[in-house]
């Protein structure tokens, strides 16, 4: 760690961190990166595989999506990320991808930081001066960078487990339905005791530089026993809170559409699944 | 297909050297001198003519270049020649055993699942990896175990079918 660091650090601009390579190798293709040098963590050991601990998970950076999909301890405890980590990519990208990549890349549509972030995630970074934790909702800079200075490198995600009485879900606008970029994702996080919503997050990728959370929309629905009305106060007030840009794949006002559909799509399933 | 070595943005005259790799692929071992930025699906085809694997996209959206890394099916397009060293790579090649078909090249041609041919090493070598887990899979299970491969020719019906029958050529 201490030498990939301070390689980065040497090497400068130039010096691209690389573990699944599924973002800069078809990046370099299209001449959208020209690194001069790609730094290898995959040796590194201690940068992989899923921790159980008593309240939250600990993932490892180099954790490939399919760990993630075929993991007991996420199948059992956190199923909500393999859901989401089968809507990414294909199966042999999920075999090279890693979520330390996915998420430093930080692609604005990047499928795991929205349900990551409706869990209240953190991410571990190993810096030259000692480890440091940031909360994943306040590590996107920008459009395709992360709050990483030169010679930091992302070791660990550590995602709080939900509580009883908690739905989760992750909707995704897309056009096909495999190896797609997302119109819009919406995660969803309730609390939900007897029928009353106590907490709300609602995380939306795709509609802004970075995954946004839209909390005019969370006020929307607690409180509520998240009935139609309230689904279509939230989904309106999402709709009107991102700021989406119109692309190849969608318009912006389309974008602003199916993430209110998707909204109230995702509390539905959210609410089914929280039996509490 | 080999790509450009150079990018306008790298110095003019800065010529990648090669470097010195060990790699297993169907089982034989080679040692290959190979450019920094190759890929492996490059290393197959040009430096070990296993041209079995074809390159579609070269950028991971078609397919057509699914090899075996370590048992694991990859696209080789997006596996850079030099992370692959050290490893064992199963391509279409080495699925043959003793001169004889594997079951589920057996499937693909008996069915009908085999056109023009360019996306049938990745579909096959996808199918191997998918079947180890599920070796009779339903019609949803196998059409999603291909999500990650392209077919301009056949519809993808007699390649479903192929995967949902292949036990049946053991």
């Amino acid at each position: 760690m201490k030498e990939a660091s301070a390689l980065l650090r040497k090497l400068g601009d130039g010096a691209l961190v690389y573990a699944g390579g599924t973002d800069i190798i078809p990046r370099t293709k299209f001449k959208k990166l020209a690194p001069a040098h790609l730094i290898n963590i995959k040796k590194i050991p201690g940068l992989k595989g899923i921790k159980l601990n008593k309240a939250s998970l600990t993932i490892g950076t180099l954790t490939r999506f399919n760990d993630i999909i075929f993991s007991d301890i996420i199948n059992k405890h956190l199923p909500i990320l393999a859901e989401v980590a089968k809507g990414m990519a294909s199966h042999q990208v999920r075999n090279l991808a890693t979520i330390g990549g996915n998420i430093c890349n930080a692609a604005p549509s990047a499928d795991s930081a929205p349900i990551l972030i409706a869990l209240g995630s953190k991410v571990r970074i190993y810096t030259p001066k000692g480890n440091r934790e940031v909360p994943l909702e306040k590590f996107f800079r920008c459009a395709c960078q992360v709050e990483l200075a030169r010679g930091e490198i992302l070791t660990h995600i550590i995602v709080p487990l939900p509580a009883k009485g908690t739905g989760l879900a992750y909707r995704k606008h897309e056009i096909r339905q495999a190896l797609e970029i997302a119109i819009t994702g919406v995660a969803v996080a309730l609390d939900i005791k007897r029928g009353v919503c106590k907490d709300a997050r609602v995380v939306v990728g795709a509609c802004a530089p970075t995954p946004l959370r839209c909390k005019a929309a969370e006020a929307h629905l607690v409180g509520t026993k998240l009935g139609p009305e309230d689904l279509e106060k939230a989904a309106r007030s999402a709709a009107e809170e991102i700021v989406p840009i119109s692309d190849m794949r969608a318009s912006a006002e389309y974008r602003r559409e199916m993430t209110a559909v998707n909204l109230k799509r995702a509390v539905e399933d959210a609410k089914g699944r929280a039996g509490a | 297909m080999s790509k450009a070595e150079r990018t306008p943005d790298q110095k003019k005259g800065a010529v990648m050297k090669k470097v010195l790799m060990q790699i297993t692929v169907n089982g034989d071992g080679y040692e290959v001198a190979i450019k920094p930025n190759h890929t492996l699906a490059d290393l197959l085809r040009d430096d070990l003519n296993l041209t079995g694997t074809n390159i579609g996209c070269g950028t991971g959206d078609c397919g057509a270049c699914t090899v075996l890394l370590n048992g694991e099916a990859v696209n080789s397009c997006l596996v850079l020649a030099l992370d692959a060293a050290g490893s064992e790579v199963v391509t279409i090649e080495g699925i043959a055993k003793d001169g004889k078909l594997d079951p589920v090249q057996k499937a693909f041609i008996e069915l009908g699942a085999i056109q023009c041919g360019f996306c049938s090493p990745g579909m096959i070598m996808t199918a191997k990896d998918f079947l180890k887990k599920n070796p009779k899979p339903t019609k949803e299970e196998a059409t999603e175990a291909i999500s990650g491969n392209l077919c301009r020719c056949t519809g993808y019906v007699k390649i479903v079918q192929a995967i949902m029958e292949a036990y049946k050529y053991a």
